[in-house]
């Protein structure tokens, strides 16, 4: 799966609801673990992730 | 000729040789190095990690055995090891000859997503490097710490810098100038050089030659590549760059932290890296939290009470701390009593800053065997007579029985300290506890009737 395939997948989960990366992670079992953290860096570059109170992650508003 | 200390790949060697680690061969997913480090009885070396072509090892502090051994200093002696080397301090020096430079990436090279950065506890932030010796220039003096970093990107991590430390003072300074601080992350060094990285000591004293005292033998540093701060010169991975002068603006953790508990959602600086230097067959050190991170301030702390005691004038026999208290707020002190010396040392003991909980026992009690250690408890003490408490002394926000959360900004929290005397009482005879002795226990032994 390529990166950017996983990245839209985080944030169509990370739309869902907010989550710990661990969440996220337990949702993405199919998904190499070296790919799950250029998916991740590559969300971060973009700056659209956000946490709420609790620190889990969820997408920035636009 | 100035004696060389063993590299880290040196000690992990020695700790396979003495049967002290469990080395697995089939290949795993990263997502389970830190369930295997917790549930394994040694520390792990994963030989094959999924996706990755460096091999991590964890777990190698998470008990008091675990440390000595990784040390190779004796269980009982952790304090006054530390302190014996801390004063007799050994400068680092600059060498040529730098393994941790034999690969350098830099620029678009440069790729955390290469290391086998590991998730560690369920609530945490994202993947931690949580073993790295964070160095940096003030003035002439080279400081050097511990530090969490959280990744973000393939060039950029987060680090914790809320605490009050030398290197936020530093970064502190900087920002007020608008200047990015150098700094360097050392990953994969000798267990003495984190444990010094991890002592904050005295202002002026380089941490990392309190690590030379403690070895014996200076530690070797080179300069970075891409910035003027130096690495550890054997180190496996290397990571250099600065922390950026943006402020407490960018989220960090939560952190499963050395207490055992989480940490909050932070604001902090970043880390934006310039290279990667590392060994051509590098091994990542994975610093499995609580208790590889507590552990690391036992031999410190041990050694602070020592010395307060002694000052104190006790007779000091043992001290330990324990591992629930996180190696810091709980301590067990043997001595050889005078009449009033119990008190005495639970005094000086909770004078200091740390010390939540102080327990006093006499020699005879082993400080290492809880059921001794509980058995004076019991019978050698009166809760009236032989416990005391301190209200209102300095706490730390860490700890939620002092309810940090009610705290206005800014104010510190205070909490309640506890001494208990388990000597045995003045006025009543030792041999009231003058234990039983089994017959022929000195001159029979199973292994003869094997």
């Amino acid at each position: 799966m390529s990166v950017e395939g996983v990245a839209e997948r985080m944030t169509a989960l990370l739309h869902e609801q907010p989550q710990t990366f661990y969440e996220l992670l337990r949702q993405l079992d199919d998904v190499e673990y070296r790919t799950i953290l250029q998916s991740w860096g590559l969300l971060r570059e973009r700056k659209v992730l956000a946490r709420d109170e609790h620190g889990r992650y969820l997408v920035r508003s636009t | 000729m100035t004696p060389a200390r063993p590299s880290f790949r040196d000690t992990l060697a020695r700790l396979e040789r003495e049967g002290r680690v469990r080395r697995l061969r089939k290949e795993v997913d990263a997502r389970h190095l830190s369930a295997l480090v917790v549930k394994s009885a040694l520390p792990v070396l994963f030989e094959r990690v999924r996706g990755f072509d460096i091999p991590v090892v964890g777990g190698l502090f998470w008990n008091r055995a675990r440390l000595a051994a990784a040390l190779g200093w004796p269980e009982a002696e952790l304090g006054t090891r530390f302190a014996a080397g801390a004063s007799a301090m050994i400068e680092p020096r600059i060498v040529g000859d730098a393994p941790a430079q034999e690969v350098v990436q830099t620029g678009r090279d440069v790729d955390l997503t290469e290391l086998p950065l590991p998730l560690l506890a369920e609530k945490d932030g994202g993947p931690y490097i949580s073993a790295g010796v964070v160095m940096a220039r003030s003035g002439e003096r080279l400081n050097a710490g511990c530090y969490r970093l959280m990744y973000r990107t393939r060039d950029e991590t987060g680090i914790d810098l809320v605490t009050v430390c030398d290197l936020r003072r530093l970064y502190e300074a900087h920002l007020a100038r608008q200047q990015p601080l150098p700094i360097s992350v050392s990953i994969g060094v000798h267990p003495i050089e984190v444990l010094s990285a991890a002592y904050k000591a005295p202002p002026g004293v380089s941490e990392m030659a309190i690590a030379g005292g403690l070895h014996g033998a200076p530690v070797p540093l080179v300069r970075g590549r891409t910035v003027d701060v130096p690495v550890i010169a054997d180190a496996e991975i290397v990571l250099e760059g600065h922390l950026l002068p943006t402020g407490w603006t960018e989220d960090e953790g939560p952190f499963g932290e050395f207490a055992g508990m989480y940490g909050d959602l932070k604001a902090n600086p970043v880390f934006k890296l310039t290279a990667i230097t590392r060994r051509r067959d590098p091994v990542f050190h994975l610093l499995q939290m609580p208790w590889d991170n507590a552990w690391l301030g036992a031999a410190a702390t041990e050694a602070q009470v020592w010395n307060a005691l002694k000052t104190a004038g006790v007779d000091v026999v043992r001290v330990a701390v324990t591992e629930g208290s996180a190696c810091r707020w709980s301590v067990i002190a043997s001595i050889r009593k005078r009449a009033g010396g119990g008190k005495n040392a639970l005094m000086a003991i909770l004078a200091l800053p740390d010390t939540k909980h102080a327990l006093v026992v006499d020699e005879d009690v082993d400080i290492f065997d809880p059921t001794q250690v509980e058995w004076a408890r019991t019978f050698r003490v009166q809760a009236d007579r032989d416990v005391i408490v301190i209200a209102g002394a300095q706490g730390k926000h860490v700890d939620p029985s002092v309810r940090p959360w009610e705290l206005e900004h800014g104010q510190l929290p205070m909490t309640a300290k506890m001494g208990i005397d388990a000597t045995i009482p003045e006025g009543i005879p030792p041999a009231f506890y003058e234990r039983i002795k089994h017959v022929w226990v000195d001159d029979v032994t199973p292994d003869d009737y094997e």
